[in-house]
């Protein structure tokens, strides 16, 4: 019976056949579905040594307090209540809240497991088929990219799933025993399905373009995942409303049904209580716990829609930029209209300044961008050998204009379609600064901000360009550790000597990835600023200079090279 | 592009930074041939191959398959599925049993039951693994796994089969019962490029040859032209009296080009110069010089020697 089920589902989808013929083994079985239930049963004896217990005999008997009593609290905030017994003698226990507390651990245990175990197993079995070389007989096969991909997300992790299957009465029983409706809980598990579809499918496309790592490579990629979700975890106690909630809306922690009301979050369901829910161009997402899971789907399914493409255009051909760049400047407009939409509702507290609040704000989307800017970085250069056939060959191609290359080209460098993302980027934020009630001056410092940012990243996008068309071994390891370098050296130097931008030395900070913050600070000499700006400029000339001279380079025939050094020759030798 | 050529390509070229892997290859291979690429180690064989193959990008260049521009993207599924590629290093997956290895691959290429089922007894018939299909991958000897690779390649029934240097690494009887494969596959159609280091094999299986040198393919044509062109016609002389009676007669010869004498014996290498019917007359000379001869055949040169004359170094 299981058999021939299996059979139509590899007539349907091979992959999920081979995955499941190569793990489904009796001793995987087994090893799999007793960590569940071990792990199950674990997390249940801890819960049941929550409860009050009786004192022993002969001790004094002090009044009981607990989470799980149904007394007074000993004060307002506290999760300890007063405990009282029945007419038999047992502690009243507050089941509901103790059930609740259960689902809602599990539930954090199956999310962390999900995420951070999916991904290393995917990111490992793709990684080995691609370096052992049978992926390229599945490339080869007539199967769509779609098929292949879908079979590996749902094969890959099989024995994950079923661990999971077997935590699910126990997830399902705690839920309904905690009153918490069937509806909430089936909701809640879609979300975790649409977070892990968009976890695995980023999983996949980062092991199809990361094989340069070799072995670091799935443990690289499931460290910033976790990393990544433990960081969520902890938003969960960050203000709404804030750019960060765009990173919150990323894992469905706040989806939990009922995860304010249980005892790990006293203190927050209080403050929370006071704010107001969360909003999107306040549009009141959070209002009710339904609109907010329809916002994470419709969430989670952009983004695994941008990864998907990126997907299709990489398991193919892994030489392939992850996306094109027409691509790109969607991707940037779809990140900026969600990003912005958490900004525009306004900060929570009431008590900052419009210098602080705009401060704040701009500090995030700064940040957030930051990781944009990085990421399309590595997702819009080509490799060295593209970049070289496109040097070489591009006279090939005739009619076409090079500017058109550089917008809208495959493998033409990246440098304009960076500066055309920035502009994508940077115009919104200028418009919804300047559209602020923030004071005049500090409009301007925002805007001078945002130049800095652009040249900035612009250095970054040259100068990692640069470095991938270096003929070294582990190129790609190179530009990301120089890259890193230029990045987080300054930070330490400016840390270790305590050096503010008014301060002597303090120019450092225009050079840093602080510079765009640096134009907040109220001392700073505007002299100071122009010939930082200047300073910039130059060296971001002096690197496109260099760049489009090895481009040059390397757009020469071997005729001519050969010409050229044996010309250069005599005159050496003199 | 004509339909009767399996493989076409114009211009092909891969560029690995200042190296020149490919360069302006313009391969043309006829449906049903046999074809042998030959070349020293880094002549550019195998990246000519993975391109074929799309498992390579070309810098530059088409390639063309049965008339049709083969791509590295989604596009063209059936003309995917026409081909067949075996890399040198056979990569497997040692978590399958021999079956489920193939029924994955028949899947993989829309193969339904019961001709799925079929066909999988058919190929492991053809490899000789049938006794071996329940077993692991990994138990399987290096000629096994070779095997099972090919029929990897050829279960979809593929009209062109892209093997590169299949046979190396394996024993005389491993390398001989490939050799007998890949006759079969001949006879039922396939076109097959196959690229070796063992120029025997290639002589025995090809119907052309290709070669290939610094990325370059210098010489493309018919085997049985290559021998026209290039190979002498030789005789075997053996004689059961003095050597010096059979050489001083051989220098009076006119159609003798030259000859050597193989060291240790009495066996004499003729470079001939004449018809078969030169030979006869040569062979009754030299009865009629009362030459006890032992040994008196005909052959030509073969393809290491050809190869090596035409200047170039093949490691065999």
């Amino acid at each position: 019976m299981a058999s021939n089920s299996i059979d139509k589902i590899g007539d349907l989808n091979p992959q999920i056949w081979r995955e499941i013929k190569g793990r489904l083994k009796p001793r995987n079985l087994i090893i799999s579905v007793a960590i569940s239930l071990f792990t199950q049963f674990l997390i249940f004896q801890y819960f049941l040594t929550q409860l009050p217990a009786e004192p022993l005999p002969g001790q004094k008997t002090y009044p009981i307090y607990n989470t799980y009593c149904t007394g007074k609290r000993t004060y307002d905030y506290s999760s300890s209540s007063i405990c009282f017994e029945d007419g038999f003698g047992n502690f009243i226990i507050n089941w509901e809240l103790w059930n609740r507390d259960i689902f809602v651990f599990l539930s954090w245990v199956g999310i962390f497991s999900l995420l951070v175990a999916g991904t290393y197993l995917l990111i490992n079995d793709l990684s080995q088929e691609e370096r052992r070389g049978t992926l390229n007989f599945i490339r080869l096969s007539p199967q769509s990219n779609k098929n292949i991909l879908i079979g590996k997300i749902l094969g890959v992790p099989i024995l994950l799933y079923l661990a999971i299957l077997f935590a699910l009465p126990l997830h399902f029983w705690t839920g309904l025993s905690a009153h918490i409706p069937l509806g909430e809980i089936l909701g809640f598990d879609c979300a975790v399905i649409a977070c892990c579809i968009l976890f695995y499918s980023t999983a996949l496309l980062y092991s199809l373009v990361s094989n340069w790592l070799v072995g670091f490579q799935p443990w690289l990629g499931s460290g910033v995942i976790l990393g990544f979700v433990w960081l969520n975890y902890l938003f969960t106690y960050a203000p709404l409303n804030s750019p960060i909630s765009w990173l919150r809306v990323l894992t469905p922690f706040d989806l939990i049904p009922h995860v304010f009301k249980s005892s790990f979050y006293l203190y927050q369901y209080k403050y929370l209580t006071e704010s107001p829910d969360l909003q999107w161009y306040n549009l009141p997402i959070g209002e009710t716990w339904t609109i907010l899971l329809l916002f994470s789907l419709l969430n989670f399914a952009l983004w695994s829609y941008w990864i998907w493409q990126g997907l299709n255009r990489c398991f193919r051909n892994p030489s392939t930029t992850i996306l094109s760049k027409g691509q790109s400047y969607l991707i940037t407009a779809c990140f900026e209209i969600s990003l912005i939409g958490f900004t525009v509702p306004g900060y929570t507290y009431d008590h900052l300044s419009n210098k602080d609040w705009l401060f704040q704000h701009f500090m995030f989307l700064c940040s957030l961008n930051f990781l944009l800017f990085m990421v399309l970085i590595a997702i819009l250069s080509p490799q060295r050998q593209v970049l070289h056939d496109w040097a070489r060959y591009r006279y090939q191609n005739q009619g076409k204009s090079l500017i058109k290359d550089l917008i809208f080209g495959e493998k033409s460098p990246a440098l304009l379609a960076i500066a055309i993302n920035l502009g994508i980027a940077i115009a919104p934020i200028s418009l919804w600064s300047l559209s602020s009630d923030a004071e005049y001056k500090y409009k301007i410092a925002t805007l001078i901000s945002l130049a800095f940012a652009f040249t900035l990243v612009m250095l970054y996008a040259v100068l990692t360009q640069l470095l991938l068309f270096v003929r070294i071994k582990n190129n790609i390891i190179w530009a990301l550790g120089t890259l890193s370098a230029t990045i987080f050296l300054p930070l330490i130097v400016l840390a270790v000597f305590q050096i503010n931008p008014d301060k002597s030395w303090g120019f450092l900070w225009y050079f840093s990835v602080l510079a765009p913050i640096a134009t907040y600070w109220e001392e700073t000499p505007a002299m100071e600023i122009l010939v930082a700006a200047l300073g910039q400029w130059t060296i971001l000339g002096l690197l496109t200079v260099q760049l489009t001279k090895k481009l040059r380079l390397a757009g020469e025939s071997a005729t001519k090279a050969l010409l050229q050094e044996r010309r250069a020759l005599p005159s050496k030798t003199l | 592009m004509s339909k009767e050529l399996a493989i076409c390509t114009r211009g092909l070229t891969k560029q690995f930074d200042r190296y020149i892997a490919v360069n302006d290859v313009d391969l043309e291979i006829k449906a049903g041939e046999v074809y042998g690429l030959i070349g020293p180690n880094g002549a550019g064989k195998t990246t000519l191959i993975r391109m074929l193959a799309a498992a390579e990008e070309p810098s530059i260049g088409e390639i063309y398959i049965n008339g049709d521009r083969l791509m590295r993207d989604q596009s063209n599924p059936t003309l995917k599925q026409r081909l067949g590629y075996l890399p040198d290093d056979f990569p497997l997956y040692d978590d399958l049993t021999v079956w489920d290895y193939l029924d994955y691959f028949a899947r993989l290429y829309r193969l339904r039951e019961p001709r799925r089922s079929h066909r999988l007894y058919e190929v492991l018939e053809l490899v000789q693994l049938t006794n071996k299909r329940n077993s692991p991958i990994n138990t399987l000897s290096r000629g096994m796994k070779q095997r099972l690779s090919l029929a990897r390649t050829i279960i979809h029934e593929p009209i062109l089969l892209l093997l590169d240097e299949p046979v190396s690494g394996l024993d005389p009887i491993a390398r001989m019962q490939f050799r007998e494969i890949i006759k079969t596959l001949q006879e039922a159609g396939m076109t097959i490029l196959i690229s070796s280091h063992v120029l025997s094999d290639l002589a025995e299986l090809c119907t052309s040859v290709g070669i290939m040198e610094l990325g370059y393919l210098v010489e493309s044509a018919s085997l049985a032209e290559l021998y026209r062109r290039l190979s002498r016609q030789q005789i075997i002389i053996s004689t059961l009296g003095k050597l010096e009676a059979l050489l001083s007669e051989l220098k009076n010869y006119p159609l003798v080009e030259g000859y050597e004498v193989l060291s240790g014996t009495n066996q004499v290498r003729v470079d001939f110069g004449g018809t078969p019917e030169d030979c006869a007359r040569l062979l009754r000379s030299l009865v009629k010089a009362g030459i006890p001869l032992n040994e008196f055949h005909c052959t030509q040169e073969d393809l290491e020697s050809i190869f090596l004359k035409m200047g170039h170094k093949q490691a065999s």
